[in-house]
């Protein structure tokens, strides 16, 4: 444990700027999957269903990762930001700000911690001395509103660099939703499709030459906020969650596409320029569904949707930044590539984020 | 350009009792309505609250009070709102307003919403929650050159943090395995809190260039229990202090609202230059914040 205070302290505010005078970019990514793996037909077989039914039929999910007995939210937070200080060009000293943003925050196995901030205790365990921490908590949108709270510290010239973490510990929701799924009706039913993991990013300010974040406005649709609700389970270790999916999907589907157009005006950019559109991982008919109606909207359909849920499930918060990691490491992406990551989220949020794959790419990959 | 404090509402449970959610609600309404603000005019909306109503983690309160209050509760193409929540202990209302000033200045939004209130999640079901049930919401929209919030500060010291500890533990209580709320106090905690305090005040103001004697007020945390005694021995402070618990004791992440009330209601805060906002939390970690009145 340190015994120096540590302080991140903001210079002062010099004037409105009409136009925040710099941009920012994703200098590294850093990820960690536990190793333990359940297949879908594993946790399915603890479910007695009326009826057949087939899980990974209807989501595309072969199996996901899940913590033992020693990982936990910390844990993967931890290091995943380690993973993502060893593709970076920076040290833990050299982090201005950390957000913490996963909607699990355990640790010490199932003790979910509210004060103080998880964000502290990876602080302390990194050595990142010089950064100002804080948690926030956005459902599933946790990591992108992580990354736009950050982008603004860092577009207004206030930090030049931070980290945002997550480390999603949430299979116990799956674990307490076996004994209560009866039928394809049942409201705990989304439950079983998640997976745990950690992922980290650490953003820069941008040089000249360099990508840079186009943040469009994320949004709330307040009215939807009761058709997801997660919390601490009465009567089992860990979480239940509770979803209305198709109510979800359906306001997904009618109000995604105008959010969309508005994010690609303000980005100058069409929805064919977009070389791959990377969705909040939830289950492959949704994503098709909704594949389907941005193409039938835009007049064009998506050059290349990025999936990867069939071996991690839904992993919440950190679901586009292991779908980007692992594109990154095998080499998907080329310098130049425009990438839309879509946010959808309980609460009901949706944003976007569009950005230009540049030497990012470089760090990643079999050699690295 | 710092972004200025447009109102300040509280709430408490007075006969019946009533949620974190709830208090929230009416806080962030009697906001809006002391402001006359449109809630559609709501850019962004952050809960800052530790501990709510059945202590739930998805969605964001934020949205669920959004939802109440009104604000942009669906997507017409025009105005929008954000919601989420932040957390940072004691220090999380002072770090939100941090936040949204932020989107302030960066041109993003025009107006912006802090609320947080702390309720004992599930009664019968939690051991040593402590603090008293409290909301407070606090306006914020863009100021002008030179006034408003100018500065922050925030440091942490890791040797106390464990200090004050908030978990949702999986043990056995009255005979059965549950998952229940235990918070935990150091002895001592509101000392270090007071010391933490003292030492990174006198950092900020050599920072700023100022004194004690350029301050006029000083709104400051409402616990730990003890804290503002402690802080009272530094001199000069004392008599710029607002101190609540004459009122209301152990009011947790909303103490700051309730003292800048207190300060609002009296004139003390109107009559002020430079206010010193001044937050403790677990962690152990101090936030600061200068905010200078227009004359």
């Amino acid at each position: 444990m340190k015994t120096a205070a540590t302080q991140g302290k903001t210079p002062p505010i010099t004037g409105k700027q009409s136009s925040p005078p710099f941009s920012s970019r994703f200098e590294s990514i850093g990820v960690k999957v536990p190793e333990q793996r359940l297949s879908t037909r594993d946790l399915m077989s603890g479910v007695k269903m009326w009826g057949k039914f087939d899980l990974e039929r209807l989501t595309g999910i072969r199996e996901r990762r899940v913590c033992s007995e020693t990982e936990d939210s910390y844990v993967l937070s931890l290091d995943a930001a380690r993973d993502c200080l060893k593709h970076s060009a920076y040290q833990a000293a050299d982090l201005e700000m950390i957000i913490c943003c996963s909607i699990s925050k355990y640790k010490d196995g199932n003790a979910f911690v509210f004060e103080p901030p998880l964000s502290l205790y990876v602080k302390e365990a990194l050595g990142a001395n010089n950064a100002l921490n804080f948690d926030i908590a956005n459902a599933c949108a946790g990591m992108l509103t992580g990354v736009s709270i950050l982008n603004d510290f860092i577009r207004r010239g206030v930090i030049k660099r931070g980290m945002v973490i997550s480390g999603e510990n949430i299979t116990s929701i799956s674990r307490n939703a076996v004994p209560r799924v009866k039928t394809i009706f049942s409201d705990q039913l989304a439950s079983l499709t998640v997976g745990d993991c950690g992922a980290a990013v650490i953003l820069e300010r941008s040089q000249v030459g360099q990508a840079e974040l186009k943040m469009s406005n994320f949004i709330t649709l307040a009215r939807y906020s009761d058709l997801c609700t997660g919390w601490a389970c009465p009567r089992a270790p860990g979480a239940q969650m509770v979803t209305n999916a198709r109510k979800i999907h359906q306001v997904a589907i009618a109000d995604m596409p105008p959010i969309l157009e508005k994010a690609l005006k303000e980005a100058g950019l069409e929805f064919g320029d977009i070389d791959h559109v990377v969705p909040h991982q939830t289950s492959i008919r949704a994503i098709r569904s909704g594949d389907k109606h941005l193409a039938h909207y835009f007049g064009v359909r998506a050059k290349n949707i990025v999936v990867n849920l069939q071996e991690y499930g839904n992993t919440a918060s950190t679901s586009h930044f292991l779908a980007l990691y692992r594109y990154l490491n095998e080499r998907l992406f080329r310098p130049g590539e425009k990438l839309m990551f879509i946010a959808l989220a309980s609460g009901l949020i949706i944003g976007v984020l569009i950005f230009t794959m540049d030497h990012l790419v470089e760090r990643y990959g079999i050699e690295n | 350009m710092g972004s200025k404090i447009e109102a300040v509402a509280l709430n408490t449970p007075g006969f019946f009792r009533r949620g974190s959610i709830d208090m929230e609600i009416r806080a962030a309404k009697e906001c809006l309505k002391k402001t006359r603000l449109d809630p559609n005019m709501l850019g962004l909306l952050v809960n800052t609250g530790v501990y709510r109503d059945r202590n739930i983690g998805e969605p964001a309160i934020a949205t669920l009070i959004q939802k109440e209050i009104g604000a942009n509760e669906i997507f017409a193409g025009g105005g929008s709102t954000f919601s989420f929540d932040l957390t940072n202990g004691g220090c999380g209302m002072l770090t939100g307003m941090m936040v949204v000033d932020g989107y302030l200045h960066s041109g993003d939004i025009d107006y912006g919403m802090v609320v947080t209130a702390d309720a004992d999640p599930v009664p019968g079901r939690t051991e040593g929650f402590h603090f008293t049930p409290a909301a407070a919401a606090i306006l914020l929209s863009r100021g002008t050159e030179g006034h408003g919030f100018l500065h922050y500060r925030t440091a942490t010291e890791g040797r106390f943090i464990d200090d004050l500890t908030g978990r949702i533990e999986w043990m056995e209580y009255k005979g059965k395995m549950r998952n229940i709320l235990v918070v935990k106090q150091a002895e001592g905690f509101a000392a270090s809190c007071a010391r933490f305090a003292r030492e990174n005040l006198d950092s900020f103001l050599k920072e700023l260039s100022l004194t004690m004697k350029d301050i006029d007020l000083v709104i400051p945390s409402q616990s730990p229990r003890g804290f503002l005694e402690e802080l009272k021995k530094k001199r000069d402070l004392e008599l710029k202090l607002v101190d609540v618990t004459d009122k209301l004791a152990d009011v947790h992440t909303a103490g700051i609202g309730f003292a800048l009330e207190r300060a609002m209601s009296t004139g003390r805060f109107a009559a002020a230059k430079n206010c010193l906002f001044l937050t403790v939390g677990a962690g152990l970690t101090a936030s600061l914040a200068l905010y200078r009145n227009q004359a």
